[in-house]
């Protein structure tokens, strides 16, 4: 599977590791801006953060 | 080269957006042409993010240099973004590659010698188009 990028003004088409390719399989159709991009990170970061303050929070009276 | 990679800039990487220069960027470090670096903080965030590619995971956390901070910094507002510039500034690495320039965010262009770029700058700098070169020849 090929994808590509700007470099230095030119269109440069490059192969993608098996790894990345099945990454780009499995989200066949789905594009993300940068602050969408962002935004999926702080909704993670926050999720984590719950996740990490859930003993505390289920232990208070 | 060293660079400490933005976990956005690993989700873009895995989405098949038209042009993709977190890709290239990703490809790049799996290739071992450009050294990542990250703290196990990051690394966590990192598992959080890229879950639903466990492969592209294992493979990106196999290639990542391990850095463990000795410090805790609150330079940034946004108190996660922290973590990240505590390992780019303990290495000391060249680049820390973000798309989050917002104000508040990662919004110096350096901090102490640690030049923030976006993908699509960093692609642009006439050392890493040679690497690009040699990595993917056309």
């Amino acid at each position: 599977m090929q994808a590509k990028a700007l470099v230095g003004g030119k269109l440069v088409s490059f192969k993608l590791s098996p790894e990345l390719a099945r990454a780009h399989r499995a989200n066949a159709g789905k594009t993300m801006s940068d602050a969408d991009a962002v935004a999926f990170v702080e909704q993670k970061r926050r999720r984590l953060a719950l996740r990490r303050a859930k003993p505390y929070l289920e232990s208070r009276p | 080269m060293k660079v400490v990679l933005d976990t956005c800039v690993l989700k873009l990487a895995t989405l098949p957006n038209p042009v993709n220069p977190a890709a290239l960027i990703v490809e790049l470090c799996l290739a071992g042409a450009i050294q990542a670096w990250a703290s196990p903080a990051m690394v966590e965030e990192y598992q959080e993010v890229l879950a639903g590619h466990p492969d592209l995971l294992q493979r990106a956390v196999s290639k990542l240099e391990l850095c463990y901070p000795l410090t805790e910094l609150a330079v940034i507002r946004h108190e996660p973004d922290n973590r990240f510039l505590e390992c780019a500034l303990a290495v000391p690495v060249d680049y820390l590659l973000t798309v989050n320039t917002a104000h508040g965010h990662f919004d110096r262009p350096d901090y102490q010698g640690v030049l923030v770029l976006s993908p699509g700058r960093f692609l642009n700098l006439p050392t890493v188009q040679g690497l690009v070169q040699r990595q993917f020849p056309a």
